[in-house]
Protein backbone atom coordinates (compact mmCIF):
# COMPACT_ATOMS: atom_id res chain seq x y z
CA UNK A 1 0.00 0.00 0.00
CA UNK A 2 1.47 3.76 -0.75
CA UNK A 3 1.07 6.38 1.63
CA UNK A 4 -0.18 9.82 0.82
CA UNK A 5 2.72 12.38 1.70
CA UNK A 6 -0.36 15.10 2.31
CA UNK A 7 -2.30 13.24 4.62
CA UNK A 8 -3.67 16.24 6.97
CA UNK A 9 -5.87 13.91 9.68
CA UNK A 10 -9.40 14.70 9.20
CA UNK A 11 -8.65 18.50 8.22
CA UNK A 12 -11.92 20.18 6.53
CA UNK A 13 -9.70 22.07 4.26
CA UNK A 14 -9.55 22.17 0.48
CA UNK A 15 -8.13 20.12 -1.95
CA UNK A 16 -4.11 20.58 -1.17
CA UNK A 17 -3.83 19.82 -4.77
CA UNK A 18 -5.80 22.08 -6.08
CA UNK A 19 -4.49 24.69 -3.31
CA UNK A 20 -0.47 23.87 -4.34
CA UNK A 21 -1.53 24.71 -8.40
CA UNK A 22 -3.72 27.47 -8.28
CA UNK A 23 -2.55 31.61 -7.88
CA UNK A 24 -2.51 33.08 -4.55
CA UNK A 25 -5.35 33.90 -2.65
CA UNK A 26 -5.96 38.19 -3.03
CA UNK A 27 -6.26 39.87 0.85
CA UNK A 28 -9.66 40.40 1.36
CA UNK A 29 -11.67 42.40 4.19
CA UNK A 30 -13.43 41.34 6.63
CA UNK A 31 -16.83 42.67 6.98
CA UNK A 32 -16.69 45.38 10.28
CA UNK A 33 -19.21 48.03 11.46
CA UNK A 34 -22.73 48.69 9.90
CA UNK A 35 -22.06 48.38 5.23
CA UNK A 36 -24.80 49.27 3.04
CA UNK A 37 -25.28 47.22 -0.45
CA UNK A 38 -28.15 47.09 -3.09
CA UNK A 39 -27.36 43.28 -3.86
CA UNK A 40 -25.88 40.79 -1.21
CA UNK A 41 -24.33 37.33 -1.91
CA UNK A 42 -23.76 35.05 0.72
CA UNK A 43 -21.50 33.04 -0.06
CA UNK A 44 -18.63 32.83 -2.52
CA UNK A 45 -18.80 29.61 -4.10
CA UNK A 46 -18.67 29.37 -8.14
CA UNK A 47 -22.20 30.15 -7.86
CA UNK A 48 -22.29 33.45 -5.94
CA UNK A 49 -19.23 34.64 -7.68
CA UNK A 50 -20.74 34.00 -11.15
CA UNK A 51 -23.53 36.30 -9.97
CA UNK A 52 -21.25 38.46 -9.08
CA UNK A 53 -19.37 38.83 -11.92
CA UNK A 54 -21.76 39.14 -14.53
CA UNK A 55 -23.55 41.99 -12.13
CA UNK A 56 -20.57 44.03 -11.84
CA UNK A 57 -19.90 43.57 -16.11
CA UNK A 58 -23.53 44.72 -16.63
CA UNK A 59 -21.96 48.21 -17.23
CA UNK A 60 -23.06 51.53 -15.08
CA UNK A 61 -25.54 48.71 -13.23
CA UNK A 62 -22.09 47.53 -11.46
CA UNK A 63 -22.09 51.01 -9.40
CA UNK A 64 -24.97 49.52 -7.15
CA UNK A 65 -22.14 47.16 -6.05
CA UNK A 66 -20.11 49.54 -4.36
CA UNK A 67 -20.90 49.47 -0.87
CA UNK A 68 -21.44 52.81 1.17
CA UNK A 69 -19.97 53.25 4.54
CA UNK A 70 -22.46 54.64 6.99
CA UNK A 71 -20.22 55.92 9.36
CA UNK B 1 -20.94 39.81 -0.92
CA UNK B 2 -20.05 37.49 2.28
CA UNK B 3 -18.11 34.93 2.87
CA UNK B 4 -17.61 32.42 5.71
CA UNK B 5 -14.21 31.74 5.07
CA UNK B 6 -12.04 32.37 1.68
CA UNK B 7 -13.64 31.86 -2.28
CA UNK B 8 -14.06 28.16 -3.46
CA UNK B 9 -13.06 26.62 -0.39
CA UNK B 10 -16.21 24.64 0.16
CA UNK B 11 -17.59 22.56 -2.59
CA UNK B 12 -16.16 24.26 -5.54
CA UNK B 13 -12.30 23.78 -4.36
CA UNK B 14 -13.03 20.11 -2.91
CA UNK B 15 -14.70 19.13 -6.50
CA UNK B 16 -12.71 17.19 -8.59
CA UNK B 17 -12.91 20.13 -11.50
CA UNK B 18 -15.24 18.34 -13.74
CA UNK B 19 -16.84 20.58 -16.55
CA UNK B 20 -19.77 18.73 -17.66
CA UNK B 21 -22.75 19.91 -20.21
CA UNK B 22 -24.74 16.90 -18.87
CA UNK B 23 -26.84 16.73 -15.27
CA UNK B 24 -26.22 13.61 -13.70
CA UNK B 25 -28.82 10.38 -14.15
CA UNK B 26 -31.69 12.42 -15.41
CA UNK B 27 -32.96 12.60 -19.27
CA UNK B 28 -33.89 15.90 -21.67
CA UNK B 29 -37.24 14.13 -22.21
CA UNK B 30 -37.68 12.91 -18.29
CA UNK B 31 -36.53 17.01 -17.75
CA UNK B 32 -39.48 18.34 -20.12
CA UNK B 33 -41.97 15.59 -18.85
CA UNK B 34 -41.62 16.82 -15.40
CA UNK B 35 -40.80 20.44 -15.19
CA UNK B 36 -43.05 21.07 -18.84
CA UNK B 37 -42.26 22.87 -21.79
CA UNK B 38 -40.77 26.46 -20.35
CA UNK B 39 -38.72 25.52 -17.28
CA UNK B 40 -37.59 22.39 -18.77
CA UNK B 41 -36.43 24.11 -22.20
CA UNK B 42 -34.66 26.69 -19.98
CA UNK B 43 -33.15 23.75 -17.89
CA UNK B 44 -31.90 21.66 -20.92
CA UNK B 45 -30.74 24.97 -22.37
CA UNK B 46 -28.28 26.04 -19.03
CA UNK B 47 -27.23 22.63 -18.62
CA UNK B 48 -26.55 21.94 -22.49
CA UNK B 49 -24.75 25.20 -23.08
CA UNK B 50 -22.66 25.56 -19.93
CA UNK B 51 -19.68 23.78 -20.55
CA UNK B 52 -19.04 26.27 -23.68
CA UNK B 53 -19.73 29.20 -21.54
CA UNK B 54 -18.15 28.15 -18.89
CA UNK B 55 -14.53 27.88 -20.89
CA UNK B 56 -15.85 30.90 -22.60
CA UNK B 57 -15.73 32.99 -19.83
CA UNK B 58 -12.62 31.46 -18.52
CA UNK B 59 -10.99 32.78 -21.61
CA UNK B 60 -12.49 36.18 -22.29
CA UNK B 61 -11.51 37.24 -18.02
CA UNK B 62 -8.26 35.90 -18.54
CA UNK B 63 -8.78 33.64 -15.33
CA UNK B 64 -5.84 31.62 -14.34
CA UNK B 65 -7.25 28.38 -13.67
CA UNK B 66 -5.22 25.24 -16.27
CA UNK B 67 -8.74 24.72 -18.50
CA UNK B 68 -8.78 21.98 -20.36
CA UNK B 69 -11.51 22.18 -22.76
CA UNK B 70 -11.32 18.24 -24.14
CA UNK B 71 -14.65 16.89 -23.37
CA UNK B 72 -16.57 14.75 -21.18
CA UNK B 73 -16.75 11.13 -21.34
CA UNK B 74 -19.96 9.30 -19.65
CA UNK B 75 -19.59 5.40 -20.16
CA UNK B 76 -21.57 2.81 -19.02
CA UNK B 77 -20.76 -0.54 -18.65
CA UNK B 78 -22.21 -3.57 -21.09
CA UNK B 79 -25.76 -4.30 -20.29
CA UNK B 80 -29.36 -2.39 -20.02
CA UNK B 81 -27.17 1.00 -19.21
CA UNK B 82 -26.29 1.47 -23.50
CA UNK B 83 -29.80 1.51 -24.03
CA UNK B 84 -30.52 4.42 -21.91
CA UNK B 85 -27.76 6.52 -23.05
CA UNK B 86 -28.33 5.66 -26.64
CA UNK B 87 -32.17 7.08 -25.90
CA UNK B 88 -30.55 10.19 -24.04
CA UNK B 89 -27.78 11.20 -26.50
CA UNK B 90 -30.28 10.69 -29.55
CA UNK B 91 -32.83 13.40 -26.97
CA UNK B 92 -30.08 15.76 -26.56
CA UNK B 93 -29.11 16.09 -30.22
CA UNK B 94 -33.37 16.47 -31.02
CA UNK B 95 -32.85 19.38 -29.16
CA UNK B 96 -30.27 20.69 -31.17
CA UNK B 97 -26.89 20.11 -28.33
CA UNK B 98 -23.69 18.63 -29.50
CA UNK B 99 -24.01 15.55 -27.61
CA UNK B 100 -23.01 11.77 -29.85
CA UNK B 101 -22.90 8.03 -28.83
CA UNK B 102 -19.90 6.53 -28.87
CA UNK B 103 -19.64 2.50 -29.86
CA UNK B 104 -17.41 0.05 -27.54
CA UNK B 105 -14.34 0.52 -30.00
CA UNK B 106 -14.26 4.69 -29.30
CA UNK B 107 -14.85 4.61 -25.59
CA UNK B 108 -11.98 1.58 -25.00
CA UNK B 109 -9.90 4.38 -27.06
CA UNK B 110 -10.63 7.31 -25.64
CA UNK B 111 -10.62 5.67 -22.03
CA UNK B 112 -8.08 3.40 -22.31
CA UNK B 113 -10.03 1.03 -20.51
CA UNK B 114 -11.72 -2.28 -21.29
CA UNK B 115 -14.30 -1.67 -19.37
CA UNK B 116 -17.14 -0.13 -20.84
CA UNK B 117 -19.64 -1.05 -23.71
CA UNK B 118 -20.50 2.60 -24.63
CA UNK B 119 -20.55 6.42 -23.71
CA UNK B 120 -22.03 9.51 -24.08
CA UNK B 121 -19.34 12.33 -25.00
CA UNK B 122 -20.36 15.64 -24.28
CA UNK B 123 -16.98 17.70 -26.11
CA UNK B 124 -17.88 21.00 -24.41
CA UNK B 125 -16.83 19.55 -21.18
CA UNK B 126 -13.55 18.74 -19.53
CA UNK B 127 -11.98 20.25 -16.25
CA UNK B 128 -10.75 23.20 -14.56
CA UNK B 129 -8.79 23.89 -11.49
CA UNK B 130 -11.56 24.88 -9.33
CA UNK B 131 -10.11 26.45 -6.21
CA UNK B 132 -8.48 28.53 -8.99
CA UNK B 133 -11.15 29.48 -10.91
CA UNK B 134 -12.98 30.68 -7.71
CA UNK B 135 -9.84 32.75 -6.96
CA UNK B 136 -9.72 33.78 -10.15
CA UNK B 137 -13.44 35.19 -10.13
CA UNK B 138 -13.01 36.65 -6.87
CA UNK B 139 -9.96 38.94 -8.43
CA UNK B 140 -12.25 39.32 -11.20
CA UNK B 141 -15.31 40.83 -8.83
CA UNK B 142 -13.23 42.98 -6.62
CA UNK B 143 -11.40 44.55 -9.70
CA UNK B 144 -14.90 45.50 -11.29
CA UNK B 145 -15.67 47.14 -8.09
CA UNK B 146 -17.65 44.54 -6.26
CA UNK B 147 -16.62 44.25 -2.36
CA UNK B 148 -16.04 40.88 -1.18
CA UNK B 149 -15.60 40.34 2.52
CA UNK B 150 -13.94 37.13 3.71
CA UNK B 151 -14.27 35.56 7.01
CA UNK B 152 -17.65 36.83 7.41
CA UNK B 153 -19.91 34.35 8.24
CA UNK B 154 -23.61 35.12 8.07
CA UNK B 155 -24.96 34.34 11.67
CA UNK B 156 -28.16 35.47 11.14
CA UNK B 157 -30.45 38.11 9.17
CA UNK B 158 -33.97 39.60 9.81
CA UNK B 159 -35.88 41.90 7.71
CA UNK B 160 -36.27 45.70 8.89
CA UNK B 161 -38.44 48.21 7.09
CA UNK B 162 -37.90 47.71 3.68
CA UNK B 163 -34.41 45.80 3.89
CA UNK B 164 -32.59 43.36 4.42
CA UNK B 165 -30.11 43.23 7.30
CA UNK B 166 -27.64 40.02 7.56
CA UNK B 167 -25.63 40.10 11.08
CA UNK B 168 -21.96 38.34 10.70
CA UNK B 169 -19.64 38.40 14.31
CA UNK B 170 -18.00 41.76 13.68
CA UNK B 171 -20.70 43.54 11.45
CA UNK B 172 -24.09 44.20 9.73
CA UNK B 173 -24.71 44.33 6.11
CA UNK B 174 -28.21 46.33 5.08
CA UNK B 175 -29.36 45.50 1.67
CA UNK B 176 -32.14 45.44 -0.71
CA UNK B 177 -31.91 41.89 -2.32
CA UNK B 178 -30.32 38.64 -0.66
CA UNK B 179 -28.80 35.87 -3.06
CA UNK B 180 -28.09 32.69 -0.39
CA UNK B 181 -25.41 31.14 -2.60
CA UNK B 182 -23.64 28.93 0.13
CA UNK B 183 -24.02 25.75 -1.10
CA UNK B 184 -25.08 23.34 1.31
CA UNK B 185 -24.83 26.19 4.16
CA UNK B 186 -27.83 27.52 2.88
CA UNK B 187 -29.56 25.15 5.12
CA UNK B 188 -29.21 26.97 8.26
CA UNK B 189 -29.75 30.69 6.56
CA UNK B 190 -33.47 29.82 5.97
CA UNK B 191 -36.13 28.15 7.13
CA UNK B 192 -37.50 26.56 3.63
CA UNK B 193 -33.88 25.25 2.75
CA UNK B 194 -33.05 23.35 6.25
CA UNK B 195 -34.71 20.36 4.65
CA UNK B 196 -33.87 20.35 1.12
CA UNK B 197 -30.68 18.78 0.49
CA UNK B 198 -28.56 15.47 1.52
CA UNK B 199 -25.29 15.45 1.94
CA UNK B 200 -23.17 12.59 0.17
CA UNK B 201 -19.74 12.63 1.45
CA UNK B 202 -16.95 11.84 -0.93
CA UNK B 203 -12.74 11.24 -0.87
CA UNK B 204 -11.35 12.73 -3.90
CA UNK B 205 -7.76 11.90 -4.51
CA UNK B 206 -4.66 12.18 -6.73
CA UNK B 207 -1.56 10.53 -8.01
CA UNK B 208 1.86 11.53 -8.06
CA UNK B 209 2.04 13.02 -11.99
CA UNK B 210 2.04 9.54 -14.49
CA UNK B 211 4.57 8.44 -16.95
CA UNK B 212 4.05 9.22 -20.35
CA UNK B 213 3.43 6.00 -21.52
CA UNK B 214 0.16 5.59 -19.30
CA UNK B 215 -1.30 8.95 -20.57
CA UNK B 216 -0.78 7.88 -23.91
CA UNK B 217 -3.61 4.95 -23.19
CA UNK B 218 -5.28 6.11 -20.58
CA UNK B 219 -7.57 9.07 -21.62
CA UNK B 220 -5.20 9.55 -24.38
CA UNK B 221 -6.98 12.66 -25.42
CA UNK B 222 -7.51 14.46 -22.62
CA UNK B 223 -11.13 13.39 -21.97
CA UNK B 224 -12.52 14.20 -18.24
CA UNK B 225 -14.48 10.82 -17.26
CA UNK B 226 -17.34 9.83 -14.78
CA UNK B 227 -19.25 6.89 -15.42
CA UNK B 228 -23.26 6.44 -15.21
CA UNK B 229 -23.12 3.97 -12.72
CA UNK B 230 -24.51 4.03 -8.92
CA UNK B 231 -20.78 2.80 -7.42
CA UNK B 232 -19.50 5.89 -9.64
CA UNK B 233 -16.17 5.27 -11.01
CA UNK B 234 -13.89 8.89 -12.51
CA UNK B 235 -11.17 10.28 -13.79
CA UNK B 236 -9.26 12.73 -15.44
CA UNK B 237 -5.94 14.28 -15.47
CA UNK B 238 -4.48 17.70 -14.19
CA UNK B 239 -2.44 19.63 -16.11
CA UNK B 240 0.65 18.34 -14.88
CA UNK B 241 -0.49 14.70 -15.99
CA UNK B 242 -1.85 13.90 -12.28
CA UNK B 243 -4.90 11.62 -11.98
CA UNK B 244 -7.47 12.31 -10.26
CA UNK B 245 -10.35 10.02 -8.84
CA UNK B 246 -12.84 9.79 -6.16
CA UNK B 247 -14.45 7.52 -4.18
CA UNK B 248 -17.71 7.99 -1.93
CA UNK B 249 -17.11 8.25 1.58
CA UNK B 250 -17.99 4.80 4.04
CA UNK B 251 -20.64 4.56 6.63
CA UNK B 252 -17.90 4.24 9.39
CA UNK B 253 -14.32 4.13 9.60
CA UNK B 254 -13.81 7.10 7.68
CA UNK B 255 -10.43 6.94 8.05
CA UNK B 256 -8.11 8.47 5.12
CA UNK B 257 -6.06 4.97 5.54
CA UNK B 258 -9.23 2.81 4.93
CA UNK B 259 -9.88 5.41 1.45
CA UNK B 260 -6.34 5.39 -0.08
CA UNK B 261 -6.36 1.09 0.69
CA UNK B 262 -9.88 0.84 -1.35
CA UNK B 263 -9.06 3.50 -4.33
CA UNK B 264 -5.83 1.92 -5.08
CA UNK B 265 -7.27 -1.64 -4.93
CA UNK B 266 -10.27 -0.32 -7.39
CA UNK B 267 -7.69 1.48 -9.24
CA UNK B 268 -5.78 -2.18 -9.64
CA UNK B 269 -8.75 -3.39 -10.84
CA UNK B 270 -9.85 -0.98 -13.25
CA UNK B 271 -6.03 -0.77 -15.39
CA UNK B 272 -3.34 -3.15 -14.68
CA UNK B 273 -1.92 0.54 -15.75
CA UNK B 274 -2.87 1.81 -12.30
CA UNK B 275 -1.54 -1.72 -10.67
CA UNK B 276 1.72 0.78 -8.53
CA UNK B 277 0.37 4.44 -8.75
CA UNK B 278 1.12 6.45 -5.32
CA UNK B 279 -1.76 8.70 -4.02
CA UNK B 280 -0.15 12.15 -3.33
CA UNK B 281 -3.52 13.83 -2.35
CA UNK B 282 -6.33 13.18 -0.32
CA UNK B 283 -8.90 15.43 0.48
CA UNK B 284 -12.48 14.92 1.44
CA UNK B 285 -16.06 17.28 0.15
CA UNK B 286 -19.32 17.07 0.64
CA UNK B 287 -21.72 17.10 -2.79
CA UNK B 288 -25.37 18.51 -1.50
CA UNK B 289 -27.75 16.32 -3.59
CA UNK B 290 -31.29 17.77 -4.18
CA UNK B 291 -34.20 15.13 -4.83
CA UNK B 292 -34.35 16.58 -8.40
CA UNK B 293 -30.57 16.55 -8.75
CA UNK B 294 -30.96 19.85 -10.81
CA UNK B 295 -30.13 23.36 -10.01
CA UNK B 296 -33.01 25.36 -8.70
CA UNK B 297 -32.94 29.39 -8.14
CA UNK B 298 -35.74 29.54 -5.57
CA UNK B 299 -37.41 33.25 -4.79
CA UNK B 300 -38.36 33.44 -1.05
CA UNK B 301 -40.18 36.72 -1.79
CA UNK B 302 -39.38 40.42 -0.67
CA UNK B 303 -36.30 40.83 -2.53
CA UNK B 304 -34.66 37.43 -1.04
CA UNK B 305 -33.64 34.01 -3.51
CA UNK B 306 -31.67 31.57 -3.20
CA UNK B 307 -29.13 29.13 -5.66
CA UNK B 308 -29.73 25.32 -4.95
CA UNK B 309 -27.33 22.71 -4.96
CA UNK B 310 -27.84 19.71 -6.98
CA UNK B 311 -25.97 16.76 -7.91
CA UNK B 312 -22.04 17.59 -7.22
CA UNK B 313 -21.57 17.83 -10.91
CA UNK B 314 -22.48 21.72 -10.49
CA UNK B 315 -19.55 23.94 -11.43
CA UNK B 316 -20.50 24.41 -15.75
CA UNK B 317 -24.19 24.86 -14.38
CA UNK B 318 -23.63 27.09 -11.50
CA UNK B 319 -21.46 29.21 -13.71
CA UNK B 320 -24.14 29.48 -16.34
CA UNK B 321 -26.67 29.99 -13.15
CA UNK B 322 -24.89 32.63 -12.42
CA UNK B 323 -25.23 34.61 -15.20
CA UNK B 324 -28.87 34.01 -15.27
CA UNK B 325 -29.43 35.14 -12.21
CA UNK B 326 -27.52 38.23 -12.50
CA UNK B 327 -29.66 39.33 -15.35
CA UNK B 328 -32.79 38.44 -13.50
CA UNK B 329 -31.95 40.17 -10.78
CA UNK B 330 -30.87 43.48 -12.59
CA UNK B 331 -33.95 43.15 -14.84
CA UNK B 332 -36.02 42.69 -11.56
CA UNK B 333 -39.13 41.83 -13.18
CA UNK B 334 -40.42 38.01 -14.03
CA UNK B 335 -41.64 39.01 -17.67
CA UNK B 336 -38.58 40.67 -18.61
CA UNK B 337 -36.01 37.77 -17.89
CA UNK B 338 -35.98 34.37 -18.90
CA UNK B 339 -35.37 32.53 -15.88
CA UNK B 340 -38.10 30.79 -14.06
CA UNK B 341 -38.19 30.19 -10.74
CA UNK B 342 -38.57 27.15 -9.09
CA UNK B 343 -39.64 26.08 -5.61
CA UNK B 344 -36.70 24.33 -2.87
CA UNK B 345 -37.05 20.53 -2.81
CA UNK B 346 -38.65 19.01 0.48
CA UNK B 347 -37.14 16.54 1.59
CA UNK B 348 -39.07 14.15 4.23
CA UNK B 349 -38.52 12.64 6.50
CA UNK B 350 -34.65 14.18 6.70
CA UNK B 351 -33.15 12.79 10.00
CA UNK B 352 -33.42 9.47 7.65
CA UNK B 353 -32.97 10.56 4.26
CA UNK B 354 -30.09 12.74 4.75
CA UNK B 355 -28.37 9.56 4.88
CA UNK B 356 -29.62 8.17 1.97
CA UNK B 357 -27.13 8.81 -0.62
CA UNK B 358 -23.95 7.38 1.07
CA UNK B 359 -26.34 4.50 2.69
CA UNK B 360 -27.50 3.70 -1.15
CA UNK B 361 -23.97 3.71 -2.76
CA UNK B 362 -23.13 1.11 0.80
CA UNK B 363 -25.56 -0.96 -0.17
CA UNK B 364 -24.62 -1.04 -3.93
CA UNK B 365 -21.09 -1.79 -3.40
CA UNK B 366 -21.65 -4.69 -0.70
CA UNK B 367 -23.91 -6.19 -3.58
CA UNK B 368 -20.98 -5.35 -6.51
CA UNK B 369 -18.38 -7.05 -3.53
CA UNK B 370 -20.84 -9.94 -3.37
CA UNK B 371 -21.32 -10.55 -6.91
CA UNK B 372 -17.84 -10.65 -7.67
CA UNK B 373 -17.27 -13.05 -4.74
CA UNK B 374 -19.46 -15.30 -6.76
CA UNK B 375 -18.16 -14.90 -9.89
CA UNK B 376 -14.87 -15.89 -8.60
CA UNK B 377 -16.07 -18.54 -6.72
CA UNK B 378 -17.54 -19.90 -9.98
CA UNK B 379 -14.53 -19.30 -12.01
CA UNK B 380 -12.58 -20.99 -9.56
CA UNK B 381 -14.60 -24.06 -9.03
Amino acid sequence: MHVAKNMDPEDSGVSPLWKSTAPPLATFDTLKGEQEADIAIVGAGIAGLSVATISASQGSKSACWRLRNRE
Amino acid sequence: MLEAEEPGINATGKSGGVIASLPARVSPFEIINKYGEDLGRQLLSLYGNSGKYTFSLIQELGLDCSPQDSGFLAPARPGKELESLKSKSAEWQSFGFDIQYLDKKSITRLSGLDLYGGAILDPNGGGVNPLAFARELARVCAEKGVKLYTRSRVTGFSRVGESWRLKTSDGQLKAKKVILCAGGDNRGLHGDLEKSVMPLNVFQFSTEPLSERIRETLLPDDHSLTDVHTDIFTMRFDRDGRLITACPAFLSSNTKDRAIYAVTQRLKRISPLLNSVRIEDIWQGTAWLGTSLLPKFCDHSEGLYSIQACNGRGLAVNTLLGREVAQFIQSSAYENSSLLVSQPDFIHPYGLMRHAPNLFISAVRCRNLVIEKLKTRIRGS
